[in-house]
């Protein structure tokens, strides 16, 4: 019952709230609705069972019976934790745009609250219909986001990012319906066990590998990521960059590799190649912006790059390490684009240049900037380090050359950020405008501090995070990538290969 | 020669819009204007009382089958596309019934050619034989000229019914052809008898090619297949939004499940036919989707949608050569009534939008506006999102079991060109969401639209049966 509230609570939220025309209402229905179901989220942590490495939480249920699709949902130690990034983030985003938000509330919180239920019902769905289903859905509340509430020049950025993941996803829905054709179910338990041909394997997992990857995005299917981060609100880049595009590479965990494991073995350098390529790309772009949104979007797409090189090592240290990031990454990232968002708010401007020494103005929200930045440049102790740390060593072994390039990423990526700092909060203070800056209020205070105390935790005690996924990455990832069992019995095989001449003999 | 009472209580539905037709005619001249006044309502309530009687028939266990010796039939297929044409007169009923009254133009014939066109496409999808085929059709195409030309001050409409039914004729012509040709070789113009008889003789004889290409040919023109599709733009831009909501959704939807019938079971569709099928899908819904991606009209941009939903339409055709009939006629039925409920509503939504004499089609014209009317806005975007193809919506649906169709049957590549055209798609259609709901108005206060409340519930009732249409259990 858990997963269906968690679905469709925010769906039963954003109608009632598409009635209320008054905004304080609808602030405080959704901000309820999205807290409870945070509240009801957490069950599933304290109900999780960790020796188990299936799906739990299971629910079935007939949906459009004629084809025998289901709506079937459960989860695992993979989709545990994004589901909690899920329902952890979206009161944070609600309560985060209070401020920015000020014309056709309703819709914008409708939006949210529809955007966290497709979410959710991505991670969750264990049927491949169902999970397309919430795959696009996804695409309509984010298009939303973008397009109403967004800066000038929304529009053309909301529709590039529309069209750039519809594209991946139509190509997808392709080999999904041949892989459903094939195995005559749509039920992802049954699929896993089915075993596709070298030729089958390849083009569908260039298919579902395309849809995901630009979701990530991974370089170069990147085209919509800066600009759907720059011109959406805070609020939808926080959404964009800490939740959606983790389904990315959530997605080429769940399917990619485990339904294709000799396709992906065979694509695997490649696609670390191209993670690294990101890596160090989204660093030198980083590093060039004058534009501090930007940079944070460039940043954002350099660590992305860093978990999929973490995914496609294939050892468990790295696919740990992977999930891990995914979780500290949302962490950091919702944090610095809420500030970046508070920042905007202040001064109607994403200029390095119009700021400059206003750490002795705005005291903490210049040291909450330095928290997340501190995070973000993956420093020990915080929540960029433990994953970052796992993804390095699992890949310096698989490949150490493009381990020491994603490090040189780092490198930058510590030095761009700080640089960011000491130009907007250092020095001495050069506009006159910015002395009338206000601090931190207390709801934004509010918004901040669990994302603060989630960025410690996660970069201090890494194994309570690590410990439930252990087992599910285990079973459904890297048994799927070992060779099937070598035929040891050579008598047996003799007996067979008899048999076969004799069969041929036969038949002519 | 009497008929027996089942076949008389078979074809119900048939006989109530009948009689409605002719009652209104009757009205109009005996009672004037308490009969003007009374014709939305009169129609409405023999369009729902038809609608019931298919309903009840649908949900009889057991189909009457072939009736009136063998040249109608009675079956899950054509009661669907029944109550798909039903449902496209109702919509277009009740956006007539406000846009006569705005435009002063409120008459009894309208409505009482809006019952004898609902009529000949009973008669189509009933026929199983091609005398009523071609009946049927012509009553249908008849009322639909004169639908199309109603206007007749405005010059656009008059040259739309010209249009329509100078190619409308041609294309009656070559089917008139096709059907005897085809009786011709066969002797016989009962499709059981011609399956029948084309199977026997196996080969192919070039006359039965010649007159199934003949008939494939008036059949394009009618349901507005690439290169047939030339009229279609002009025509639905020319009449009247109801209109071509009508001409759009209930005529199309009427001829292709007669095409389907007609292909999927009479010919039984040999292998050859399965790559021309093929070949105009791919034109039909490439060109189809190109025209539209340069329309600033709306209308326009409309009448190129319906005519690459054509050509989504033809990728299920095109797996028939090995599909089971009933598959194919199931996701054929399936996508004609999604497809119906929201290219009528977007339609009849433009009717609202384009306010008094039509004047507002432009894209341009609806900057903001859903920002300012929030819920119309809204049903406007879920008609868009569904003729893209976005879930959750039926368009998904529909979009799905063709496509499936297609995937199962061997047809990949045809699958993949398809998705690539509903991705071409996506982007007009995003378009018009986009300046509804992204792009700030010019006038600092423009006027809001009125809007009458049964014509919001019809828009909201679309679009709730768009979202929820995939998800509900259907006999068919």
């Amino acid at each position: 019952m858990i997963l269906s509230i968690l679905i469709g609570l925010p769906i039963v939220g954003a109608v009632l709230v598409g009635f209320f025309p008054q905004e304080k209402v609808t602030k405080t229905l959704s901000l309820l609705v999205s807290l409870t179901v945070f509240i009801f989220s957490l069950t599933l942590y304290s109900g999780f069972d960790l020796s188990d490495a299936g799906f739990q939480f299971k629910e079935q249920m007939d949906l459009v019976s004629r084809f025998g699709i289901h709506y079937s949902v459960g989860i695992d130690g993979i989709s545990l934790w994004l589901v909690l990034l899920t329902t952890f983030m979206t009161p944070l985003v609600v309560l985060g745009s209070f401020g920015a938000i000020v014309e056709n509330t309703r819709g914008f919180y409708a939006s949210v609250l529809l955007m966290e239920a497709s979410i959710i019902g991505t991670l969750v769905s264990t049927d491949l219909f169902l999970f397309y289903l919430f795959w696009e859905l996804m695409l309509i509340p984010a298009f939303f986001l973008i397009g109403v509430w967004g800066g000038p020049n929304r529009a053309k950025a909301t529709v590039k990012f529309v069209l750039f993941t519809m594209l991946g996803s139509l190509l997808m829905l392709v080999a999904l319906l041949y892989v459903t054709h094939e195995v005559k179910s749509f039920d992802y338990v049954k699929i896993l066990e089915h075993f596709f041909p070298e030729d089958v394997q390849f083009w569908c997992f260039l298919a579902f590998s395309l849809a995901f990857l630009i979701k990530v995005p991974l370089f170069p299917f990147h085209g919509w990521l800066p600009d759907a981060y720059t011109e959406a609100p805070a609020s939808g880049t926080v959404l964009l960059s800490a939740v959606l595009v983790k389904l990315g590479a959530y997605g080429l965990l769940r399917f990619c590799i485990p339904l294709f494991p000799n396709a992906s073995k065979d694509f695997a350098p490649w696609i670390m190649v191209l993670a690294v390529a990101g890596v160090v790309h989204g660093a030198l772009m980083a590093s060039i912006q004058t534009d501090f949104k930007r940079l944070a979007a460039y940043s954002s797409l350099s660590h992305m790059g860093l978990i999929v090189l973490g995914i496609f090592t294939f050892s468990l240290t790295g696919l740990q390490g992977g999930v891990l990031q995914m979780i500290g990454h949302g962490v950091y990232m919702a944090g610095l684009f809420l500030l970046i968002g508070m920042l905007y708010e202040r001064r109607q401007s994403h200029e390095m240049e119009a700021f400059g020494g206003i750490a002795k103005l705005v005291p903490a929200l210049s040291a909450a900037f330095l928290w997340m930045i501190v995070a973000a440049a993956g420093l020990p102790g915080f929540a960029g380090f433990p994953g970052e740390i796992l993804i390095l060593t699992s890949s310096y072994k698989s490949a150490p050359v493009l381990a020491l390039l994603a490090i040189s990423g780092f490198v930058l990526s510590a030095w761009y950020l700080f640089n960011f700092y000491g130009k907007v909060f250092l020095g001495p203070i050069k506009k006159k405008e910015n002395q009338k800056l206000a601090d931190l209020s207390l709801r934004e205070c509010l918004t901040l501090l669990p994302l603060a105390v989630a960025v410690l935790w996660i970069g201090l005690n890494p194994n309570f995070f690590l410990r439930p996924m252990e087992k599910s990455l285990q079973l459904n990832v890297i048994e799927k990538l070992k060779p099937p069992p070598v035929m040891t019995d050579f008598a047996a095989q003799q007996r067979r290969i008899q048999e076969a001449v004799e069969q041929e003999k036969r038949g002519r | 020669m009497g008929f027996s009472s089942l076949e008389f209580w078979a074809l119900l539905p048939l006989w109530t819009v009948v009689v409605g037709a002719l009652a209104l005619l009757f009205l109009e001249v005996s009672l004037k204007e308490e009969g003007r006044r009374a014709a939305p309502v009169l129609t409405g309530t023999f369009l729902i009382a038809s609608l019931a009687s298919t309903f009840h028939l649908l949900s009889a266990r057991g189909m009457p089958g072939p009736l009136f010796h063998g040249t109608v039939v009675v079956d899950l297929f054509s009661l669907t596309m029944e109550g798909i044409c039903l449902l496209s007169a109702l919509l277009t009923c009740v956006f007539s019934s406000w846009y006569l009254k705005q435009e002063k133009a409120v008459t009894g014939e309208y409505y009482a050619l809006l019952l004898l066109a609902v009529a000949g496409m009973f008669t189509l999808v009933l026929a199983a034989e091609f005398l009523t085929f071609f009946v049927g059709l012509e009553l249908m195409s008849l009322a639909g000229y004169v639908l199309a030309g109603y206007f007749r001050v405005k010059e656009r409409s008059t040259e739309a019914a010209l249009k329509y039914f100078m190619l409308g004729v041609f294309a009656s012509a070559f089917l008139l052809y096709g059907i005897a040709v085809l009786y011709g070789v066969s002797g016989t113009t009962h499709f059981p008898d011609l399956r029948h008889f084309l199977e026997k003789e196996n080969t192919s004889s070039v006359f039965v090619e010649m007159g199934v290409a003949l008939l494939l040919v008036g059949l394009g023109f009618k349901v507005a297949l690439v290169p047939f599709h030339g009229w279609a733009p002009d025509v639905y831009d020319g009449a009247a939004a109801p209109v071509s909501a009508f001409l759009s959704t209930g005529v199309k939807a009427a001829a292709f499940g007669a095409f389907a019938r007609l292909f999927a079971e009479a010919f039984g569709l040999p292998g050859t036919w399965s790559g021309a099928f093929a070949v105009l899908a791919v034109l039909t819904m490439t060109l189809g989707n190109l025209g539209a991606l340069v329309q600033t009209n709306v209308k326009r941009l409309l009448a190129y949608s319906s005519v690459a939903h054509a050509g989504y339409l033809m990728v299920g055709l095109a797996a028939a050569s090995s599909a089971p009939a009933d598959e194919v006629e199931r996701a054929v039925a399936f996508y004609l009534l999604a497809y119906t409920l929201v290219t009528a509503g977007a339609f009849g939504w433009v009717a609202w939008a384009a306010g008094k004499g039509e004047l507002k089609t432009q894209v341009e014209d609806y900057r903001g506006l859903g920002l300012r009317q929030p819920w119309m806005g809204l049903m406007m975007a879920v008609f868009m999102f569904s003729l893209a193809g976005m879930t959750p919506t039926a368009g998904f649906f529909g979009k799905y079991y063709l496509f499936k169709l297609a995937v199962d049957h061997g047809l990949v590549g045809l699958a993949i060109i398809a998705v690539l055209n509903s991705f071409v798609s996506a982007y007009y259609y995003l378009r018009v969401v986009v300046f509804l709901f992204m792009k700030p108005a010019e006038e600092a206060r423009p006027t809001p639209l009125q809007s009458t409340w049964p014509m919001g519930l019809t828009f909201f009732l679309c679009a709730l049966g768009a979202l929820a249409a995939g998800f509900l259990k259907f006999p068919f």
